[in-house]
């Protein structure tokens, strides 16, 4: 089975839906098998272009193969499945889930560190937190802030290239994820006893006040910028593993 | 509730499958071999389409797949699942319940 024909059984079986992992390991194992057919015929004494012709045989027709594979509906990706909901839907929803729980990391580093730290009886008395506590909150926040939406945009570009699924549907989820994930401004106010200041942490969405900073459009852009890199580096991959 | 019938041949191709792996795991090659051996031939199918077959057992978790380095060739073994010896029991059950109707139907004409 050549190149050619591998590179269509890929394109064929992306298109009708069938997720990348299965699609990926399916056209690995036609090519060890056609690879051993090809081998014992070699053993038992035929030709070259005779053990070829042999193992193309005992393979199986490619459309024959493809169909059997489209015809199992578990084998189909979310993503074919439920593009709306996966695609349009799923990069906000994972902007906030992810959001969400950065903020109980923020909250859980506060509290850990009065209960274990300052002991409970000291909740109440402003202490200045030390410098790797700071250090914690400040990479989580710069992570919050400016890796965050990469790597959504990666992880849903990743997804959306290895499965052939249309730029027509993730391009909308993306690019309001990205609105959304690089609209998050997180701010930390650090406890100061000497000025009885105690200390805040907020989230603001600037979206949503329509007042935006100047290197909010300077994240977004490289967010956008990245989402093309990527996407030309995967289909890049893509097309290399059949080379 | 009535019982539903399946179509003849549907569940035979899972059925051996499950039947060869319950002892020993096996990759694709190995497996279309073994098919061949117990069944003295019987089928012949083109070869590919056991791995639809085995990703799709794999996917309703009744087979476990695993990566494996032999002799410098990567290859996917297949081995079942607690819940792919209880769907062998099944597809035996009803492979019988099949073959018994048949048996009778061929003897009842010939006889």
């Amino acid at each position: 089975m050549g190149k050619d024909n591998l590179l269509h059984l890929r394109n064929t079986l992306l298109q009708g839906g069938v997720a990348y992992k299965y699609v990926r390991r399916f056209i690995a194992e036609l090519k060890d098998h056609y690879e051993d057919l090809e081998k014992d015929a070699l053993k038992n004494g035929s030709s070259k272009q005779d053990a070829r012709d042999l193992a193309d045989n005992r393979l199986g027709e490619p459309e024959f193969l493809v169909n059997e594979m489209l015809a199992r509906s578990e084998l189909k990706s979310l993503g074919y499945r439920y593009p709306k909901a996966l695609l349009v839907i799923g990069p906000v929803f994972t902007v906030v889930v992810f959001s969400i729980m950065l903020a109980f990391l923020i909250a859980g580093v506060i509290v850990g560190f009065n209960l274990v730290f300052k002991g409970a009886e000291l909740a109440e008395q402003i202490v200045a937190l030390p410098g790797w506590v700071i250090m914690i909150l400040s990479s989580i926040r710069l992570f919050w802030m400016y890796l965050l939406p990469l790597l959504i945009i990666s992880m849903f570009i990743n997804y959306a290239e290895k499965n052939c699924l249309s730029l027509k549907y993730y391009g909308l989820g993306l690019f309001m994820a990205c609105l959304i994930a690089c609209s998050q401004y997180v701010y930390f106010i650090w406890p100061d006893p000497a000025n009885n200041i105690k200390g805040e942490f907020s989230v603001s969405l600037v979206i949503s006040e329509l007042h935006f900073p100047a290197d909010y459009f300077l994240r977004l852009a490289s967010c956008l910028l990245l989402a093309l890199g990527v996407k030309y580096k995967i289909s890049q991959k893509i097309q290399s593993e059949f080379e | 509730m009535a019982k539903t019938n399946p179509p003849f041949m549907s569940g035979v191709p899972e059925l051996l499958i499950l039947r060869l792996l319950r002892r020993q795991e096996m990759y694709g090659y190995e497996l279309v071999r073994a098919v061949r051996l117990i069944s003295n031939n019987a089928f012949d199918l083109a070869e590919g389409v056991v791995y639809p077959v085995l990703h799709g057992l794999e996917k309703k978790k009744l087979l476990k797949a695993k990566r494996k380095n032999i002799e410098g060739r990567n290859r996917v073994y297949y081995m079942v699942t607690d819940k792919g010896k209880k769907r062998m029991a099944e597809l035996t059950g009803e492979w019988q319940r099949v073959k018994r109707g048949v048996d009778f139907a061929l003897g009842e004409q010939h006889g």
